[in-house]
């Protein structure tokens, strides 16, 4: 039965679709091509759609009564017959394309990480910078990176040749630590070449003559400046504030200082050459949470425009999806006492990540205070939204910090103290729970705890 | 508070339940190749991050 089954199927497939088409170009050209073509066309098709329901089906005849009408169809069938290559791949990319929208709008979203605010759960992204003079891979070792490791790399050439003017911002950690980051300003830019995105740009000096640097707009540059241009002095805070003696410092107050670099950059030569490896990219589910209720342990994906913390300064709602930790339902009580979170008087369970950060291993750093969750404060979770934080919780913006920081809107303070809800995830903001990493290829590929 | 008019519901599920039914009908005469094709070029757009 089996080759001969399949080739009768195929045959009935073949005079099926033959007799849509006729269908197709009747609706579409029946004006065009006279009540005569249409009758002689409905004749034929009739004929097919009579040896195709036969019992049983005469292949001989369906043959025949497909080349019939496959000979009255062609004179009539315009664009729609014969169907041409270009016409039946733009029908392919479309169904496909509304396959795409349908499967990311009720099941399954692609997210990106852009932060390491989950780290080492998800990693954002990340730099890799390559020693001047060294070189970075050849270019088919730059495709390879490219298509395992999502690195994208950046080669930014010297304007003149000296020392490079390295300008640092002091500031302080939500520890209270002080911190030097090398400012940037944020500038609109293209992404996929026609997409409208904003970057951040670095602006250093040489000779007078400026370099500037763009980068995608949550990637942090100041390691990759560490690495290359002071190359044996570890990170940035050990530049400008531990060992600032060590170096050439050109200007210096309490807020910023401006740095010249260990070494020298030559006109026309690379003065940075790094990669920037792409976030773990990961699908979000969007179908669970319309039956069932998050848990505490979840990580999940909400949408940021509802939150009052994350507002800005003017009150422009901050419109973006952050990926984060559930760890507190409506009526929770919080408490941090580093490294552990309380849930209720309890050290908090339901996922692995939080007994790694309770014993600072496999890199979790283990919860720290931020903004709102001092030592002694608890914070308790009101109906209707929910409590979220990062992994990385000396490196996470999250529901303890929003609201409580110069840069958020300035009503969020008293908004706080008189109980309204500035820092938590309302409920209608969830958008699902992230369930797979399907890229990069790296060790965290697979399911998503 | 946003109320839906049933009526404009109902429409809008008709013509939902009409599109799904007309893909999975144009779907239904691929040969196994576009199929394939489809899926691959399905799973590629649903895997882009915009």
């Amino acid at each position: 039965m089996g080759l001969f089954g399949q080739s009768k199927k195929k045959l009935y497939k073949e005079g099926h679709h033959l007799v849509q088409l006729a269908e197709k170009v009747i609706n579409y050209r029946s004006d065009v091509i006279g009540e005569q073509a249409v009758a002689s066309i409905r004749q034929d098709q009739q004929a097919l759609i009579d040896a195709l329901t036969a019992k049983p089906m005469q292949d001989a005849d369906v043959q025949r009564c497909m080349k019939n009408l496959d000979t009255c169809l062609k004179p009539h069938g315009g664009t729609i017959y014969p169907v041409t290559f270009l016409s039946e791949n733009i029908e392919m990319v479309l169904v496909a394309a509304i396959l795409a929208i349908g499967v990311r709008s009720f099941f399954l979203q692609p997210f990106k990480i852009p932060t390491n605010s989950m780290y080492p759960t998800y990693a954002g992204m990340t730099g890799e910078a390559y020693p001047l003079g060294e070189g970075a891979p050849s270019k088919a070792g730059q495709l390879f990176r490219l298509i395992t490791k999502g690195a994208s790399h950046y080669v930014v050439d010297a304007p003149a040749s000296g020392r490079v003017e390295v300008q640092v911002a002091y500031g302080r950690d939500a520890t209270g630590e002080p911190i030097a980051q090398v400012p940037y300003e944020i500038v609109s830019g293209k992404k996929f070449l026609v997409l409208s995105t904003q970057k951040r740009r670095y602006t250093f000096v040489v000779n007078g003559q400026p370099l500037h640097v763009e980068v995608p707009l949550d990637f942090d540059l100041t390691p990759i400046v560490a690495q290359s241009f002071f190359p044996n002095a570890g990170d940035i805070n050990q530049v400008a504030i531990q060992d600032i003696g060590k170096h050439q410092v050109l200007r210096r107050n309490a807020n910023q200082a401006i740095l010249l670099s260990d070494n020298s950059v030559t006109q026309g030569e690379p003065a940075l050459d790094f990669d920037i490896l792409t976030g773990d990219m990961l699908f979000v589910d969007r179908f669970s949470y319309n039956f069932f209720r998050p848990e505490v342990g979840d990580p999940f994906v909400f949408r940021t425009n509802q939150i009052e913390g994350l507002r800005a300064a003017d009150g422009t709602p901050d419109d973006k999806y952050y990926i984060k930790r559930l760890v507190g339902l409506p009526g929770d009580t919080l408490e941090v006492k580093p490294p552990v979170l309380y849930r209720n008087g309890e050290p908090i369970t339901g996922a692995d990540a939080f007994e790694k950060n309770f014993n600072r291993e496999d890199l979790y750093p283990g919860y720290s205070y931020m903004g709102w969750m001092t030592a002694g404060t608890t914070e308790t979770v009101p109906t209707g939204y929910f409590y979220a934080m990062g992994d990385n919780s000396p490196f996470s913006y999250d529901s303890r910090g929003w609201g409580s920081n110069a840069m958020s809107t300035p009503y969020a303070f008293e908004d706080k103290r008189a109980g309204l809800p500035v820092n938590f995830v309302p409920e209608k903001e969830v958008v699902g729970k992230a369930v797979f990493i399907f890229y990069p290829l790296t060790h965290r590929w697979g399911l998503a705890e | 508070m946003l109320t839906l008019d049933p009526q404009l519901l109902a429409s809008f599920a008709g013509f939902s339940a009409r599109s799904i039914f007309r893909t999975i009908n144009i779907m239904s005469n691929y040969t196994l190749f576009k199929l394939k094709a489809v899926i691959i070029l399905a799973v590629s757009l649903c895997s882009l991050s915009l």
